[in-house]
């Protein structure tokens, strides 16, 4: 029944593992795996009965709780591939929200969709638009009293990247990826039975779910699950589960280091003990060694081992994890001149420390393959920056639609073009961040044509702006070039930009014309002008008027 | 009795706003781009969601205020919007 080693822990679920879901106040609610197995099992009867078939794909918006781990496993157990959505958060305008789902609906094509009871009135316009039936999970579980189920098909996830804004991308997951990638996971933590997980991540996509949910399921060791906005509220009740709990792993971006140092006082960690913390993955966004110092900084005095730092490198294409610190190791740094940074030139080094300091990838997962290649895909040697190429056994399928996309990053033969950019210095990877076409604010994708869409519908002519999108140091960056543009325009197109990539840094470049140059499909050449940004030729040799806002 | 124009902490109207203010810019990701009352918080504050969270939360402990609901939390989108919501809250409890 269970062909597929993703869904193996339903045969070997029991009584004595399972899963704590963090409810108001300080109360957790623990299900057995036993139990969320035959919830599990129940779920993908009631689909069949539903009429889902095995090749489907159900769409699932509901936040963390037992049903949502019973409609993501059993969607798989009917055969069907799940595409998890994250439910709005409290301040979410619901224009974007609608926007963001109607694009999911639009690329993934579900043959249903399944949600939490309370959510269904908030996306009934967006399933009548697409015209997709949507049914409450209880109703689905209702129905599987008896009845068969197909078993695992090819595909087990349509995953969208991190809370992307406009146009969305699914990335399809097939079961033996995620197999594979859970495999590499555990291999690289040495996960067993007694490694309790903590998270607050959402468990939506790529690090939430791939890392935080279906990996440690797969260990079979007890998970431990906030919600984001319980994580913000009360960061303490994070840290109890491994001050208190024993908890062994976490995963999460460098923004949750920061929380967590700005938030908990030192008073309050008294009487805890983190010896039994020994993997605190830290990836998704730049890693930033203050975050880290600082980190170990509160928490050392209470147990915290030297190599509980655990970086890492993945997106969603790769199912999640690429890279990791060995466990062997403890974190390292470079520090290097932010002004050597040029695609396919030698990163400098700066022994002195003065620059940006950058905090190292790891190495690759067992059974991966990482190369930094130039544009034409040729091998750079080690601390030249170039683009970070990933083979391995959990390269997804490819993504669900085959129109252009919004990004760089592409599929060819199981080999992964990540469009992010980076270098290696002895051995391990330093990712440096998208290359022009988009950047994460907080975990967000933003992306450049979305940027330009946003200005152009301000009233500049298109062909006559582009949007080159970057980190500089931590700092999310939108370069905004503009050819001729008028002051009224440059204004309002400013304040639009400001609201679709909130969060980031905006730059507001205004050239003569000739200062974007495009390829031969007429798309801008956003990797160029990134690199004339970061070199300063950009500013200094074209900008007409440059309102650099810091 | 109570005076009507102060809340049970006995701050006057005032002083709340200040306060309130003050939390704002603390807690914004670009506090450098406040002006006035009007300025908003995600486009020129540049509040992200989580931030957005975080301001609520530390509104409710700071003047034990109830949660905010979703309805009246999609209408509040100025430093001003946000200062009466406080004030309105503190201010009607007061009889």
């Amino acid at each position: 029944m269970t062909d597929s080693s993703v869904l193996s822990w339903l045969d070997a679920a029991t009584d004595d593992r399972g899963i704590r879901f963090a409810m108001d106040g300080e109360e957790w609610a623990r299900w057995p795996y036993e139990k969320l197995a035959e919830r599990t099992i129940r779920f993908a009867r009631g689909l069949a009965r539903a009429g889902v078939r095995p090749g489907d794909v159900v769409t699932v918006v509901a936040r963390s709780s037992p049903d949502f781990v019973a409609a993501l496993f059993g969607s798989m157990l009917a055969g069907a591939a799940a595409s998890p959505v994250a439910p709005p958060l409290v301040f979410q305008d619901p224009a974007t929200y609608e926007t963001h789902v109607q694009g999911v609906l639009a690329v993934s094509q579900p043959a249903l969709l399944v949600a939490d009871e309370d959510l269904l009135p908030l996306l009934e316009p967006i399933v009548t638009s697409a015209a997709v039936r949507a049914v409450p999970i209880p109703a689905v579980l209702a129905d599987g009293d008896t009845g068969a189920v197909a078993g695992a098909g090819d595909t087990a996830l349509v995953q969208f990247t991190s809370g992307s804004s406009g146009r969305s991308r699914g990335v399809r997951v097939p079961h033996t990826a995620l197999a594979a990638n859970t495999a590499a996971i555990r291999k690289w933590i040495g996960f067993t039975t007694n490694d309790p997980l903590g998270s607050w991540l959402p468990i939506h996509h790529d690090m939430g779910l791939v890392g935080c949910l279906v990996t440690p399921m797969t260990a079979g060791t007890d998970i431990w699950l906030l919600q984001p906005e319980q994580f913000i509220h009360t960061p303490l009740r994070f840290v109890r589960i491994f001050g208190e709990h024993a908890g062994a792993v976490t995963a999460m971006p460098n923004f949750g280091l920061e929380y967590i140092v700005r938030k908990v006082k030192p008073e309050w960690l008294e009487g805890m003990d983190f010896s039994a913390w020994r993997a605190v993955i830290i990836g998704a966004e730049r890693l930033n060694p203050e975050s880290f110092a600082r980190f170990q900084r509160l928490l050392t005095p209470h147990g915290l081992k030297p190599n509980a730092m655990r970086s890492g490198y993945g997106l969603a294409e790769a199912t999640l994890a690429a890279t990791g610190l060995p466990l062997e190791e403890v974190w390292s740094k470079v520090v290097i001149d932010p002004d050597s940074i040029a695609m396919g030139q030698p990163v400098r080094l700066q022994p002195a420390g003065v620059g940006v300091g950058m905090v190292g990838s790891g190495r690759p997962l067992s059974g991966f393959h990482i190369t930094v290649v130039d544009d034409d895909g040729r091998q750079l040697p080690e601390q030249t920056v170039g683009e970070i190429q990933v083979e391995g056994p959990s390269v997804a399928a490819g993504y669900t639609t085959t129109s252009p996309s919004a990004s760089l990053t592409s599929f060819a033969d199981g080999v992964l073009r990540t469009g992010d950019a980076g270098f290696v210095v002895d051995g391990q990877l330093y990712v440096l961040g998208r290359m022009g076409d988009s950047m994460k604010v907080r975990g967000r994708a933003v992306f450049a044509e979305d940027v330009e869409a946003v200005v152009v519908a301000e009233g500049v002519p298109a062909g006559r702006v582009a949007a080159a999108l970057g980190a500089v140091g931590e700092e999310p960056t939108v370069v905004m070039v503009f050819e001729e543009a008028r002051p009224e325009q440059l204004e309002s197109a400013e304040r639009a930009v400001r609201r679709h990539a909130s969060g980031a840094r905006v730059v507001i470049v205004n050239g003569p014309r000739g200062t974007i140059s495009f390829t031969s499909s007429g798309k801008p050449k956003r990797r160029l002008l990134w690199s004339a940004f970061l070199d300063g030729t950009l500013t200094e040799s074209t900008a007409a008027t440059s309102v650099a806002n810091i | 009795m109570s005076d009507p124009t102060t809340d049970g902490a006995g701050r006057t109207e005032d002083e709340i706003r200040s306060l309130v203010r003050a939390l704002i810019l603390e807690l914004a990701p670009n506090a450098e781009a406040y002006r006035d009352g009007s300025t908003n918080l995600v486009d020129e504050l540049e509040y992200h969601s989580l931030a957005l969270l975080e301001m609520a939360f530390a509104l409710e402990d700071e003047f034990e205020l109830e949660a905010i609901d979703e309805e009246t939390a999609r209408t509040i989108t100025t430093v001003r919007h946000v200062e009466d919501h406080v004030v309105n809250a503190l201010l009607a409890v007061v009889d």
